[in-house]
């Protein structure tokens, strides 16, 4: 039986017999139904035969026949008509002249023949030839380019990325037009071998920093990567830390900020999301509009910034440390409104937030998950109807309520996700270590964080940097942001002669 | 990797040691013995400072990479070398103790009544462990923007507190003759300043760089803790006048006072925090050094960690058992046995180390 025959055959070089190369195909993909193999004859008499192979389901239509039109109309002008073309005509021209189409090549490997039919090529296969001619022909819808859902901005580009990963690497290279962008690409191995590439621009980019990350990235290989976050989890430095060590944007702008500023940029295809490294602390409290705003207006707004920040963390266990153990500390008039509110609330102060704060978190997470109109109206009746009844009902304080509402949105401020969750994540320690120790337990709680934040590195770079260790060039737009011509990079002047 | 540091964090850690604790704590002993000559006394005794640190400094610079220990086992043997440690080092355990002991007195007097001392005791050590543990060179990146926090909260209390401030109390200044700015000299030449000869511990760790400024860097560092103390201490004086002196964590005393309009008023958490935040900083340092003198003693290397917390429980026992004997017992070894230690544990090895260094570079 030939299928014997062939599958004895070891050797990754495709044969020149159309019917051993066709039997390899069928045993490679047998039980895929989206593949279609097509015989076509063509020369003298239409005896000799080719076949294209391709995934219908990824491919456009207007294209399958794109290459035998094409090797009809080459054949024509230059070694005769189509119906008079043997075999070792055709053979003997692709080989002296190799495959001048459009995104054509000409293979000889079985390896890169299937993952060229797996990324959305059409193959033909001559008989009696033991090459084959691929051309791309994908054809997969892709969203359309709009502004990010989570990154939207009042003034400035609203460009966002989609999941075609050569479209956004030449959206960002429009915004950058420099041969020092560069992008290194490699497959990322496993059953999804996915397409991954890096990107950054030379002689701005650490070589340090892009050493680790290349010895880092090299880890990837072989693995399952069906979004960037899975890269993310697979290089980081602290995968146990709360805290986000890399950056996400969907935006083209600010992945070519990123650029400019040194950065390492991921992309993956089938994924929007751009992966910035290394990420630094203060940087994940920037947002793109900072620099579309006047300088005024965006230190205005980063400081509202930093004060959300203090909020989110530690508003609820600072009401639990001054309620239950320094109630000294609060003004006598609001102490007294205080008072008046928690009567007869039948929990301490602690469980009553702990209660909130979960059923608040509650509420944040199902308005996510569930579909768009019916989110909207969970938060109604979680925020209004539940938050009313339950003071009603005397079991949470109006003033509790108001804490865990306030600690709710200062953590909507962030500008990265993933910080506003590890803040929602934080609190709880810290609302336990206030309802033990008060004051003096808060503060032991960010010191702990604070020193942990301190040990973190991203990419082997400091995590506070430019604070600690101490940078003052990049200081200059961490806590207020300068007027840009201090911020903007210029190369230095020669020296004096 | 061995942590290192740069002649700014050196400088930087060396205000956090000299101003952390003693910001708040040494107005109201400084008045209580010189009454309002208490800043003719503070003023003397940094000058006092300036002079004790050119032994350090220029010893550092000597014997580069090597701690006190080091040098002295060079210069003058090491039986010497071990004497002078074992003394040394007592007095940097007394002084980590002492320190997280006042840590506790505050918060039990003044925040959380009906706390155990050693909860605060065992848990402020335990944060200090965990701090040193990260290692020099990242702590102080850490202590620089909490200091910060703390001078800010400082400046905005005296500026605050500046409503109430009445000049006649500066007046008479040397009513009692020159004896109490001479007492006051004495206690504060004990803590902070005769303590900065704990970084010839420290200085080993600076980055040796072509252009040495750490000595300018750390005079600066010293001048400006003389202003800020200064500073405490005049608000303390002129809020309170005669009674400055009874007045214990002046600085948190001040801030009770202040209530300019609804807004501002009861403003002493931040005086607690900033109490606390920088009595932390300040342990952790002399922790640090205590934990690198012992490695020394014991032959161990610099970057050894496995003392840290042994000493940090010895540390916390010595506060628990001191604590137990109460308050007054506390303040007399503040004021009375503190200054004399000091003199004998500090002061006195590092000049006699710096003329032994002296002579043997005539003979050479």
């Amino acid at each position: 039986m030939p299928f014997t025959e062939v599958t004895t055959i070891t050797t990754d070089h495709l044969f020149k017999q159309l019917i051993h190369n066709l039997l390899r195909l069928q045993d490679t993909y047998r039980h895929c139904s989206d593949l279609d193999m097509v015989q076509w004859q063509y020369g003298p008499g239409m005896k000799n035969s080719a076949v294209s192979v391709y995934f219908k389901s990824i491919i456009n239509n207007k294209k399958i026949n794109y290459m035998k039109r094409s090797m009809q109309d080459l054949t024509e002008h230059i070694i005769g008509p189509g119906t008079e073309v043997t075999p070792e005509m055709l053979i003997k021209f692709f080989d002296s002249h190799g495959a001048s189409a459009e995104s054509a090549t000409l293979e000889s490997a079985w390896s890169l023949i299937d993952q060229r039919i797996l990324a959305g090529y059409v193959v033909i296969f001559l008989d009696g030839w033991d090459k084959a001619i691929c051309y791309e022909a994908n054809g997969l819808e892709t969203r359309q380019v709009m502004e990010p859902e989570t990154e939207p901005v009042v003034q400035g580009p609203r460009e966002g990325t989609v999941e075609n990963m050569q479209k956004n690497i030449g959206m960002i290279r429009m915004r950058v037009r420099s041969t020092a962008v560069k992008f290194e690409a490699f497959q990322a191995g496993g059953y999804s071998n996915t397409a991954v590439s890096y990107g950054y621009l030379e002689g701005v980019v650490d070589t340090a920093v892009l050493e680790e990350f290349k010895s880092r990235i090299r880890t990837v290989n072989p693995g399952e990567i069906l979004d960037t976050s899975y890269i993310e989890e697979l290089i980081e430095d602290s995968p146990y830390s709360p805290f986000p060590q890399f950056r996400y944007t969907e935006r083209t702008d600010v992945a070519a900020a990123a650029l400019l500023n040194g950065k390492i940029i991921l992309l993956v295809e089938g994924s929007c999301s751009v992966l910035i490294c290394p990420g630094l602390f203060f940087e994940l409290l920037q947002s793109s509009e900072d620099y579309y705003q006047r300088v005024l207006v965006s230190n205005f707004i980063r400081w509202l910034r930093f004060i959300a920040l203090l909020i989110a963390i530690s508003l609820p266990s600072l009401y639990i440390a001054i309620s239950t153990f320094h109630t000294e500390l609060i003004p006598t008039v609001l102490l007294l409104a205080i008072i008046d509110s928690r009567e007869g609330i039948p929990f301490g102060a602690f469980f009553e937030a702990v209660i909130m704060v979960f059923f608040f978190e509650l509420l944040k997470e199902a308005g996510i998950r569930l579909p768009k109109p019916v989110g909207s109206a969970v938060s109604i009746v979680g925020a209004l109807v539940i938050g009313e009844a339950s003071i009603n009902a005397g079991i949470a304080s109006p003033i509790m309520v108001v804490v865990v509402a306030l600690t709710g949105i200062a953590s909507f401020a962030m500008p990265q996700y993933n910080l506003s969750i590890a803040l929602r994540l934080l609190q709880f320690p810290l609302m336990a270590l206030a309802a033990l120790l008060g004051g003096f337990g808060i503060l032991l709680g960010y010191l702990f964080i604070w020193l942990h934040l301190v040990t973190l590195t991203s990419l082997n770079v400091p995590y506070l940097t430019p604070i600690a260790p101490w940078n003052s060039r990049q200081f200059r737009d961490t806590l207020i942001r300068k007027k840009l011509p201090a911020l903007i990079r210029r190369p230095k002047p020669p020296p004096s002669t | 990797m061995r942590s290192t540091l740069t002649p700014n964090q050196a400088a930087v850690l060396f205000f956090i040691f000299l101003t952390g604790s003693s910001i708040i704590n040494i107005p109201a002993p400084l008045i209580l013995f010189s009454h309002n000559g208490a800043w003719i006394s503070l003023i003397a005794t940094g000058m006092f400072g300036l002079l004790l640190l050119i032994p350090i400094v220029s010893l550092a610079r000597r014997y580069p990479g090597m701690t006190f220990i080091q040098y002295t086992s060079k210069l003058m043997g090491k039986p010497a070398a071990i004497f002078l440690g074992v003394i040394f080092l007592s007095y940097q355990i007394q002084m980590a103790a002492g320190i997280v002991m006042d840590i506790a007195m505050f918060l039990k007097s003044s925040m959380m009544r009906s706390t155990d001392y050693s909860i605060f005791i065992i848990f402020s050590f335990l944060a200090i462990a965990i701090t040193i543990r990260v290692g020099v060179g990242k702590f102080v990146g850490m202590f620089g923007l909490l200091m910060l926090s703390v001078m800010v909260f400082i400046v905005f209390n005296v500026l605050l507190s500046s409503a109430n401030f009445n000049w006649h109390f500066l007046l008479p200044v040397v009513d009692d003759g020159v004896k109490p700015i001479l007492h006051g000299i004495y206690f504060i030449s004990g803590f902070p300043y005769g303590e900065i000869v704990l970084f010839s511990m420290i200085l080993p760790f600076v980055k040796p760089q072509s252009s040495d400024r750490t000595g300018r860097k750390m005079a600066l560092a010293l001048l400006l803790n003389t202003a800020s103390l200064l500073m405490v201490t005049l608000a303390t004086l002129l809020t309170f006048g005669p009674i400055a002196g009874e007045r214990k964590y002046s600085m948190f005393e001040v801030a009770r006072t202040i209530e300019i309009t609804e807004i501002f008023q009861r403003i002493e958490a931040l005086m607690g925090y900033s109490l606390i935040v920088a009595s932390f900083m300040k342990a952790s340092i002399v922790l640090f050094t205590s934990h690198i003198t012992l490695n020394h003693l014991l032959g161990l290397p610099h970057e050894n960690r496995q003392l840290i917390f042994p000493l940090a429980l010895l540390c916390a026992i010595i506060s628990i058992s001191v604590g137990i004997r109460g308050e007054a017992n506390w303040n007399f070894i503040v004021s009375g046995i503190n200054p004399l230690w000091g003199l004998a544990a500090f002061v006195i090895p590092i000049v006699l180390v710096y003329f032994v260094s002296l002579l043997r570079k005539k003979k050479t």
